[in-house]
């Protein structure tokens, strides 16, 4: 008997047709455009962060000495100066012996270079377009001191300048400086050249002098006594005047970021599934707040408190909700008697009344709030006179972390979002950026820090096996201060 | 073509055409296979589902599914049903995610009972469908694929990841549950 019922359900129920609700074929649509834009997108993230990542590597791997320009504050004002040292310095180059620098150390194509001594860990400037027809006709070197020494006298705040940065390398000699250029290496007068020698020993380790750029100028003095019209044009432009500052270790940073944050999810296809229709991404913001610690002149550590505001939409339409109730009603019925004719009689029915609620649609905005202490090291890359470019890796902890908004459950109902719990230990995320600085001062700098970051490990359980980690892409303006 | 662009229940295409027509990704020819499988895939879903959102999600995302894989359609048995193990699937996943498969259920003191095959004969196809959904998703779905669908236990097992006797045990409460809830919907002894 229990068989048949069996049967009587495969056969009424197994080919059961029943119409799906208008316009769910372009919602499958949407669906699979939306699914491909995903990939798409998760493709193209990938292929970035692994070309940044490679560009990162390359830049990282590339020779310091190339790469390494610490001081670059001799400028377009001291050019000058510069023009009038390559002439009297030429002569000392050509006629000397002079022990010859790596050439790879030397780009003959820029005037002024700053090329790092890693014997004596000087610094010093270094002018490699020295012309050779120029060089041939002057005269020969007498020992350390340049032949036309003595016809030649040097801006005295320069000279000043040169003779407080050799009272900081008390080692050095001060009447002498070293001066690179492409053909070698040579001892010159102090007095007679402006050339820095900034001895890095003598500093406590970590500190770094700077030549600072003034905006006042002030008139320079005769650059040398037997000088030509043309020379004396030049010792009539206005010089800048300099000073030194001394910057430590320490730096600290404030920075806020706008972009775009998503989460990965992982567990039950469908229910991933759901959740990636439900919900979408939304501009969202980041703020950093750093300290920083140079280790050295390329590198530093930072760490401080780093938030991001996600915000994601969400979307749904409740399911309908099917209601009854039950109520008594009197009916009539007539039997036709064939003796007694025709009968009437009252009898009281059970009836269900059945309604439909339709569902209603939701839009609302869910945020996520991350609090993080993030590890960061920072090297720089490119060094200008104003721009400096450089790239950051580093993990984030996690210390707290809040959710406001919905979640859709299964059913198409929704509950309130509970916060995600954050590893209160251990690392959550890794972040990879690379930025630029303009210099307001040499304090202070402008920074643009594009930087991304991904979840490594999972944010969130849930009951239902799903696993929640964070990807974000934000773009962080700020404030850097030297200390 | 265009023509038949704007009539979409005028099929022109027969099956091979229409899949090789899905196969390139032509909206018109996933369309006409939409139409022609989506009543009776509903019926499927809703035999697994608890609401008919429920099983709307389900057929959704089985015909994704049917869109993005039908080139690994390799003729081997009907479309029809390669489509409805699809949907079957599907709705097996989707009952995965949340819900506790195989309730044990209040069945220790339930008589089995007789009942009148007739009146259920009689009942309507839609009152049968809502008796089947009020069942626990565990049984359900044994009862779905055994007694409707024509699986083995041993098959059960396998899509469920139980052994053939948990499958065996489950269709047998899963049918006592359904006696007992259609004696609730008032079809009374013999």
């Amino acid at each position: 008997m229990n068989n048949e019922i069996e049967n009587i359900f495969k056969q009424k129920l197994e080919n059961f047709e029943s119409a799906p609700s208008a316009g769910l074929f372009d919602t499958i649509q949407a669906a699979r455009a939306k699914h491909k834009r995903r990939a798409i997108w998760l493709w193209s993230s990938a292929a970035i962060l692994l070309f940044s990542l490679g560009l990162g590597y390359t830049l990282l791997s590339t020779p310091s000495e190339k790469t390494l320009v610490e001081h670059e504050t001799i400028g377009k004002e001291q050019k000058t100066d510069l023009i009038t040292f390559e002439e009297q310095i030429s002569p000392v180059i050509e006629n000397d012996k002079f022990q010859p620098l790596d050439q790879k150390n030397i780009d003959p194509k820029k005037d002024v270079q700053l090329i790092k001594n890693t014997k004596s860990k000087s610094l010093n400037i270094a002018n490699a377009s020295v012309s050779p027809e120029k060089t041939k006709t002057q005269s020969s070197r007498d020992g350390t001191v340049l032949p036309h020494a003595e016809n030649l006298t040097v801006n005295e705040d320069l000279a000043k300048l040169y003779q407080k940065i050799h009272d900081a390398n008390k080692n050095a000699d001060p009447k002498k400086a070293k001066v690179f250029t492409r053909n070698g290496e040579s001892e010159v007068e102090l007095s007679s050249v402006p050339v820095t020698v900034l001895n890095l020993e003598t500093l406590r380790k970590g500190e770094v002098l700077q030549v600072e750029n003034s905006t006042t100028a002030i008139d320079s003095a005769p650059i040398a006594q037997n000088t030509t019209p043309k020379d004396n044009e030049k010792t009539n432009e206005k010089l800048p005047i300099h000073k030194l500052v001394k910057l430590s270790r320490w730096g600290v940073e404030a920075s806020t970021g706008g972009g775009l944050g998503s989460r990965i999810l992982s567990g039950p296809a469908d229910y991933v599934a759901m959740r990636n229709t439900t919900e979408s991404v939304k501009f969202s913001t980041a703020y950093n707040l750093n300290v920083l610690y140079r280790i050295n002149t390329k590198w530093s550590a930072q760490t401080g408190v780093s938030l991001v505001n996600r915000r994601e939409n969400l979307s749904y339409i409740t399911a309908d909700q099917m209601t009854y109730t039950q109520r008594e009603e009197i009916r009539t019925e007539t039997i036709i008697h064939p003796v007694l004719g025709e009968i009437k009689r009252e009898y009281t029915v059970t009836v269900t009344d059945s309604f439909i609620q339709k569902g209603t649609q939701t839009k609302q905005t869910n945020t996520y709030l991350y609090a993080s202490i993030p590890l960061v090291l920072e090297r720089g890359l490119q060094a200008g006179k104003k721009w400096s470019l450089m790239t950051k890796i580093g993990v984030l902890a996690g210390i707290y972390s809040t959710a406001n908004g919905q979640i859709v459950t299964g059913e198409g109902q929704s509950e309130d979002l509970q916060p995600i719990p954050t590893k209160s230990v251990g690392f959550h995320s890794f972040t990879y950026g690379i930025g630029a600085a303009y210099k307001c001062t040499d304090r202070i700098s402008l920074i643009m820090y594009p930087q991304a970051f991904i979840g490594l490990n999972s944010l969130l359980k849930t009951d239902v096996d799903v696993s929640q980690k964070e990807l974000g892409f934000y773009t962080h303006f700020g404030l850097r201060i030297q200390l | 073509m265009n023509q038949n662009k704007n009539s979409t229940n005028d099929n022109p295409l027969n099956e091979h055409d229409l899949i090789n027509g899905c196969i390139k990704n032509d909206v018109y020819c996933q369309k006409l296979l939409y139409e022609k499988y989506s009543p009776k895939m509903m019926g499927v879903s809703l035999r697994y589902c608890n609401s008919k959102m429920e099983a709307e999600d389900v057929l959704q995302d089985s015909f994704i599914k049917i869109f993005d894989k039908i080139k690994t359609f390799k003729g081997e048995g009907s479309f029809e049903g390669w489509i409805r193990k699809v949907v079957v699937f599907t709705a097996l996943k989707s009952n995965d995610k949340r819900v506790k498969k195989f309730e044990p259920g209040d069945l220790d003191n339930v008589q089995e009972p007789s009942l009148d095959s007739k009146a259920v004969s009689n009942m309507e196809t839609a009152y049968l469908m809502n008796i089947l959904q009020e069942l626990p998703v565990g049984y359900k779905t044994v009862f779905n694929l055994y007694a409707i669908e024509g699986y083995s236990h041993k098959e059960i097992g396998k899509m469920l990841g139980v052994t053939d006797v948990t499958s065996r045990t489950q269709y047998s409460r899963a049918k006592q549950y359904l006696l007992k809830t259609l004696a609730k919907h008032g079809i009374k002894r013999i």
